[in-house]
């Protein structure tokens, strides 16, 4: 546990030491560097022993205040997340210091960068702790440090507006949270989670409440559907690296939270299992269907992150319906499915993330329909967005695919107990959730990256420097490489699918070697597939070598002036699929069509604003507003009333107890 | 002494009011500092069995800082921003005299109903401090400015200081000299919020305050 301490620390102290040399931005920035370094290094070491299944011994110090120790310990599910968080963490930091540097200074420096190792050293003892009160201070730390990277343009209105409606919404989480462990620890009479697991059994009214309080706390950092709604607004306004580890990983804290209670509380009811797995279909659909409709194309990023949630918690929910049933094995595939898409969504996301990053530093916007033939002028930076593209949609020879398939493996088992209607359905869904995920992401890579230039920036775009490059191109070997050898991933993931389902090694082994053999297959496969398509193309190369290979116009249909404006748009690409959708995205279009024979102006204009956001929040908030407007009748603003206010209660309470 | 420490009591609930009934800021500064005194008096009138060293000291900080040090620093500040008197107060200066007067029965009656220890019953201490925080609050609720604010503020941590000496006369000495820090501390931060709400408002009135709510 030393070595976690290490990461910690190592973490913390390179914040510490990059806000003191923020004059040296060199010194400032070999701090983060070997901070990253030596926390990968220490905590690498440390998840790799416990997922090989060596025993970690506790560290526990207790500490004055009461209920709380620093009581950190590691099992396979921590230290699954404890990767994830160093992986990511680290690209993302390297990628972060190229991206600083080319942000020429409208990035502050030193708050991103204090932040960041903060946000990434607060995760790090996260998913160690095993004390409620160390965990809240671990959750709060990360949510304020989650804050100050999405504020640190606060020059911006909307940025501003982002980070206020971020900060309520993990603040709303939070005190779900509070409510939720103390509900516990009143059971338990204790704040350890070890007393959690081991305290009498709850009533059944307090097990509903404890799984509400901790869909709604836990929900509202991963972003469940109607509890989405900071997603999208807070990740476009970070910097692409923070965007990238707060999308990667710190979401997925949300579910590490979830699936932490349910390995100490024990199976939810079939019911539960049933809610959650419509909740996660529900918020995938959800979630690609207003991808696609998206401009900006952090956003559209951003919405993608929450149908991968909703992914991930279809497959923690057919888990838990797994250990409801007592069917070890579905419910081991439940859990090792979520599991291993939220490594790979870590992995890809971050990757898009990274990319989109280098893309908007490149054009200077973020809008889809600015961009257009980038592939020719950042070859390097497309072809990663290319992968991570065909890895976030479950394309098979990537990693995507992997933990999709684990799902998709449990929907179509004709195992007896569940209807074959619910597999039908889930099945459906998740198929139309991966198509719409081709669409939403061909439109990304298609608009930004092929074509011709939209705009003058994206014609004069320049490849970012190697360290921003670097860390991508790292990501998108690992998520080539899962796809190609799943069986090292696969032994993570069913190591930590163990520790939620509480089942011993050699049952989680057995299973995992069916899996990894059936995936590894279908890894040598995509390896041919790719082996295959590199000949070709190098037989393509020798046929073409004598000749001559010309450029020309695209026919634009006998019109005689095309321009680069009249390809596809961010809205007219998915038009056929958001159509049928039309009722529920509610797209607001403005349109001034061309009018008379000679016709002077003529606009179009599209945007989807979040329902939940815009629509069902304004409902909700009027109406609360509507029950408090009595009480804010005592609102004066006059300091002499509100003193008179307190006095009288002070001295009511006075005569009221002698 | 104990007749000397009832003296000394009852003065000090007679300067409560006639805070309440003046109207001359000057005056009501210095009669705070009076007050002040007064407790920085009282400790050692209240125990026979002769001073500690600490108590001595205490004594002295208190008279020192209440006498003096603060009524400088208000004085300052009202000299700083030109006023004299309170003009018009949201309650009147005869009407604040009645609820002044009333307050004192109320505590009494309060006073006799507190479980307090059993020595502590019959005397004055209880009462008195009641009554002080009492007309302190009142002084808070019914004048207009700023200044004001803060001379009741004092005589609201005056009763507060006296309740403190009814209850526990060996409190600890940390404890004292945090209390006696914060009072300086925000008289001290009040005289400049004074100068700056004048400066930006161009008058001291809490009222013109309200312009800063929310609607």
């Amino acid at each position: 546990m030393i070595l976690l301490l290490g990461a910690v620390l190592a973490l913390g102290g390179a914040a510490l030491l990059s806000s003191l040399a923020s004059r040296h931005d060199r010194w400032a920035r070999s701090a983060v560097i070997a901070g990253l370094a030596a926390a990968a290094i220490a905590g690498g070491t440390l998840a790799w022993r416990t997922i090989a299944g060596q025993r970690v011994s506790d560290l526990l110090w207790s500490w004055p205040v009461p209920g709380a120790a620093f009581h950190v310990g590691m099992d396979s599910l921590s230290a699954c997340f404890l990767l994830l968080v160093l992986v990511v963490g680290c690209c993302a930091g390297l990628y972060g210091e190229g991206y600083l540097a080319g942000s020429h200074g409208h990035i502050p420096a030193t708050p991103v960068r204090f932040f960041f190792l903060v946000l990434l050293g607060a995760m790090a003892l996260l998913v160690a702790a095993r004390n409620a009160f160390l965990f809240m201070i671990a959750w709060e730390t990360m949510a304020l440090a989650a804050f100050g990277l999405v504020s640190c343009e606060h020059g911006k209105p909307e940025v501003r507006k982002a980070g206020l409606l971020y900060l309520i919404c993990t603040h709303v989480g939070s005190l779900f949270l509070l409510a939720l462990f103390a509900l516990l620890g009143r059971n338990a009479g204790s704040l350890e989670f070890s007393a959690f697991a081991a305290a009498p059994a709850l009533s059944a009214a307090e097990r509903v409440a404890v799984f509400l309080l901790a869909l709604v706390g836990f929900g509202m950092k991963a972003g469940f559907m109607p509890l989405h709604i900071w997603l999208q607004e807070a990740h476009p306004a970070a910097p692409s690296h923070a965007s990238a580890a707060m999308s990667g990983v710190m979401i997925e804290m949300g579910l590490y939270g979830l699936l932490r209670l349910l390995s100490l509380l024990g199976p939810v009811s079939i019911e539960a299992a049933f809610f959650l797995v419509a909740l996660g279909l529900i918020t995938a659909v959800f979630g690609i269907t207003f991808a696609m409709a998206q401009r900006d194309f952090k956003r559209l990023l951003a919405y993608s992150s929450i149908e991968n949630i909703g992914i991930i918690l279809t497959g923690a929910g057919l888990g838990c319906y797994g250990l409801a049933k007592h069917h070890p094995s579905l419910a081991l595939l439940g859990f090792a499915g979520a599991i291993l898409h939220t490594l790979n969504h870590g992995l890809f996301k971050s990757l898009l993330f990274l990319s989109a990053g280098a893309v908007y530093q490149a054009v200077g916007t973020r809008d889809i329909e600015a961009c257009g033939g980038l592939q020719k002028r950042l070859p390097w930076t497309c072809g990663l967005t290319a992968v991570g593209a065909a890895a976030i949609c479950g394309l098979p020879p990537l990693n995507g695919f992997t933990g999709e398939w684990l799902i998709y493996n449990w929907l179509l088992r004709p195992d007896p107990g569940h209807g074959m209607l619910f597999s039908a359905l889930a099945a459906a869904a998740l198929a139309l959730v991966g198509a719409f995920a081709v669409a939403a992401f061909s439109k990304y890579y298609g608009l930004t990256c092929l074509g011709q230039p939209r705009s003058e920036a994206a014609r004069d775009a320049r490849e970012p420097s190697w360290i921003m490059l670097g860390p991508m191109a790292l990501l998108a070997a690992l998520c080539v490489g899962i796809g190609l050898f799943p069986s090292p991933a696969l032994h993570v993931a069913f190591a930590a699918a163990g520790d939620v389902a509480g089942q011993a090694r050699p049952a989680v082994s057995a299973s995992l070697d069916e899996w990894s053999r059936l995936l590894g297959a279908i890894g040598l496969l995509g390896a041919g597939v790719c082996a295959l398509s590199a000949l070709l193309w190098l037989f393509r190369g020798a046929l073409l070598r004598r000749r001559k290979v010309g450029l020309g116009p695209t026919w634009s249909c006998g019109f005689t002036a095309p321009t680069a404006r009249m390809q596809y748009t961010g809205s007219s690409y998915p038009m056929p699929l958001t159509r049928v959708f039309a009722a529920a995205l509610a797209t607001r279009e403005e349109i001034r069509p061309p009018l008379g024979y000679w016709p002077v102006k003529a606009s179009f204009e599209s945007r989807t604003p979040d329902p939940a956001l815009e629509r069902w929040l304004p409902v909700l908030t009027a109406k609360f507003e509507e029950w408090l407007s009595a009480p804010r009748r005592l609102q004066y603003g006059r300091l002499q009333l509100y003193l008179l206010y307190v006095s009288a209660f002070l001295v009511i309470t006075l005569l009221w107890k002698l | 002494m104990e007749p000397f420490s009832q003296l000394l009591l009852a003065f000090i609930v007679f300067l409560s009011l006639y805070l309440l009934g003046s109207s001359s800021l000057t005056g009501c500064i210095k009669i705070v500092a009076l007050q002040g005194m007064c407790l920085g008096a009282l400790p050692l009138t209240v125990r026979a069995e002769g001073f500690r060293l600490r108590g001595l000291f205490l004594a002295a900080g208190m008279f020192l800082l209440k006498g003096f040090v603060i009524p400088r620093v208000l004085l300052y500040a009202i000299r700083e921003v030109k006023i004299r008197r309170e003009i018009e107060p949201m309650i009147g200066y005869a009407p604040s005299l009645l609820i002044g007067a009333v307050l004192i029965g109320v505590s009494f009656a309060l006073a006799e109903r507190l479980p307090v220890p059993a020595g502590l019953r019959t005397s004055l201490m209880i009462p008195v401090s009641l009554a002080t925080v009492m007309m302190g609050m009142l002084m808070m609720i019914s004048r207009i400015k700023a200044i004001t604010q803060v001379i009741g503020y004092l005589v609201f941590e005056n009763g507060i200081y006296l309740f403190g000496l009814a209850i526990a006369y060996e409190a600890p000495w940390l404890i004292e000299m945090g209390v006696l820090l914060d009072v300086f501390v925000a008289v001290f931060v009040m005289g400049i919020i004074i100068n700056h709400i004048a400066r930006a408002f161009d008058s001291i009135s809490t009222e013109k305050l309200t312009r800063l709510s929310d609607y």
